[in-house]
């Protein structure tokens, strides 16, 4: 592995809920009471309709492999090649993320393949959500 | 902005480009800046605007003894310096200012006085980016093109082939660094960076800066070069993360909202480009 570690999120009051859900295993998303336009990243209010009636929830965690490169340059704390990657949830939204549990090559990492959520703990406060190949 | 009313009457690079190891960004500002003036026949109390990215604007008219009454640090990324073409063309137009300078400087190989884009923890995109390993656009913009290449069929040679014309094109450069032509196999035997691109696909990084000083149409025939004129303008923004774009259809955007030109054919000559897939060859068996 690269030396160093990897970037850490720094939580905001509005993005803190997102961070709470992971570290107890739950992927929070949020949802319009006024639109129904489920969203992420945070925010407490719709990027869709400027609505602040809004509710957090847990999401399934499931989704699909939307696209990514394999990066193969060294960088902190990250042993290359490694996908990076974006995953769009079952609920809609799409968020980036690392594909754990496959081999980091074109041929394993089919887009549109099946991932759900598996928590990674960095440290006491910060756990990320990373995806795996689904396994159902 | 009505098309042809404010004229580019100079327009400069920095006296070298390329590797600049002995010039720091905010001197590669000002040398294109002062070659720009030069190429206009201006002096710095001729200039009562300014407006550019990398460096505030402050920064830049401090640096070059102005005190302008209009200034833009408009930073967007790569296309800054275009729009602060649109916006300089407005505000000459309304009357705020009569010459605007528009620098750029970037020490990007030699990283002499360069000002680092920090993406703080607390952003999105420290949050929610930054923590997967992204290391600059080789790494991020590139992300969507897998899913482009699915959705559209387009393959990996195809896709080599801009890297293909834009080096014919760069060889019609006199000042360009590399104008030796590349094949698409040259482009796919190149070393990977980022899953699918490659070395020969990714930016040159260099050192160097550009400037240009635009006035009202009126004027334009005050000057010692033969003015460019303005046709027409755009800006738009969208995300700062890759991952959360603002879907265009379901957002109501279209691509082109902000660009304002006079009707005619199209202003793109790339009559070369336009037959680019169709110079694709076929893959081997």
């Amino acid at each position: 592995m690269s030396e160093g570690r990897r970037a850490r999120p720094q939580p905001t009051p509005e993005t803190q809920h997102f961070w709470d859900g992971t570290r107890a295993g739950e992927l929070r998303l949020q949802r319009c009471n006024d639109c129904g336009k489920v969203y992420f990243p945070p925010r407490p209010f719709c990027p869709a309709c400027a609505a602040r009636d809004v509710v957090v929830f847990a999401a399934s965690g499931k989704g699909r492999l939307y696209s990514y490169v394999i990066h193969h340059r060294p960088v902190p704390g990250f042993t290359p090649p490694y996908a990076i990657a974006v995953v769009e949830l079952e609920e809609g939204p799409r968020m980036m993320t690392n594909i754990t549990d496959c081999r980091q090559t074109p041929e394993a990492l089919q887009l549109d393949m099946p991932v759900e959520v598996a928590f990674e703990k960095l440290d006491d406060d910060i756990t990320l959500p990373l995806f795996r190949p689904a396994r159902r | 902005m009505q098309p042809n009313s404010i004229a580019i009457v100079g327009a400069a690079e920095t006296t070298n480009l390329g590797v600049i190891p002995d010039t720091s960004q905010i001197q590669l500002h000002a040398d294109a800046a002062l070659n720009a003036m030069a190429d206009a026949g201006l002096k710095p109390k001729d200039i009562d605007g300014i407006a550019t990215a990398g460096e505030t604007p402050v920064t830049v008219a401090h640096y070059l003894g102005l005190t302008p009454k209009w200034v833009d640090g408009t930073a967007v990324g790569g296309c800054s310096f275009m729009i602060h073409v649109r916006h300089a063309a407005a505000a000459i137009a309304s009357g705020l200012c009569e010459t605007v300078l528009i620098t750029h400087g970037e020490s990007g190989r030699s990283g002499v006085g360069r000002t680092r884009n920090f993406v703080a923890p607390t952003s999105l995109a420290g949050q929610f980016e930054q923590p997967y390993g992204p290391m600059g656009p080789p790494t991020l913009f590139t992300i969507p093109v897998l899913r482009y290449m699915k959705t559209y069929g387009l393959s990996h040679e195809q896709l080599a082939m801009v890297s293909v014309v834009q080096r014919e094109w760069a060889a019609e450069n006199p000042r360009a660094t590399f104008k030796t032509p590349i094949t698409v196999e040259d482009v796919l035997n190149s070393r990977m960076i980022a899953s699918p691109f490659r070395l020969l696909q990714c930016c040159l990084v260099t050192d160097g800066g550009g400037a240009l000083i635009l006035v009202a149409a009126e004027r334009a025939r005050d000057f010692p070069q033969k003015p460019v004129y303005l046709l027409g303008t755009g800006e738009s923004v969208e995300t700062p993360m890759v991952s959360s774009p603002v879907i265009p259809a379901k957002a109501g955007i279209q691509g082109c909202k902000g660009l304002d030109r006079p009707p005619g054919p199209p202003l793109s000559r790339g009559r070369r480009n336009k037959h680019l897939l169709a110079r694709v060859p076929r893959r081997r068996p």
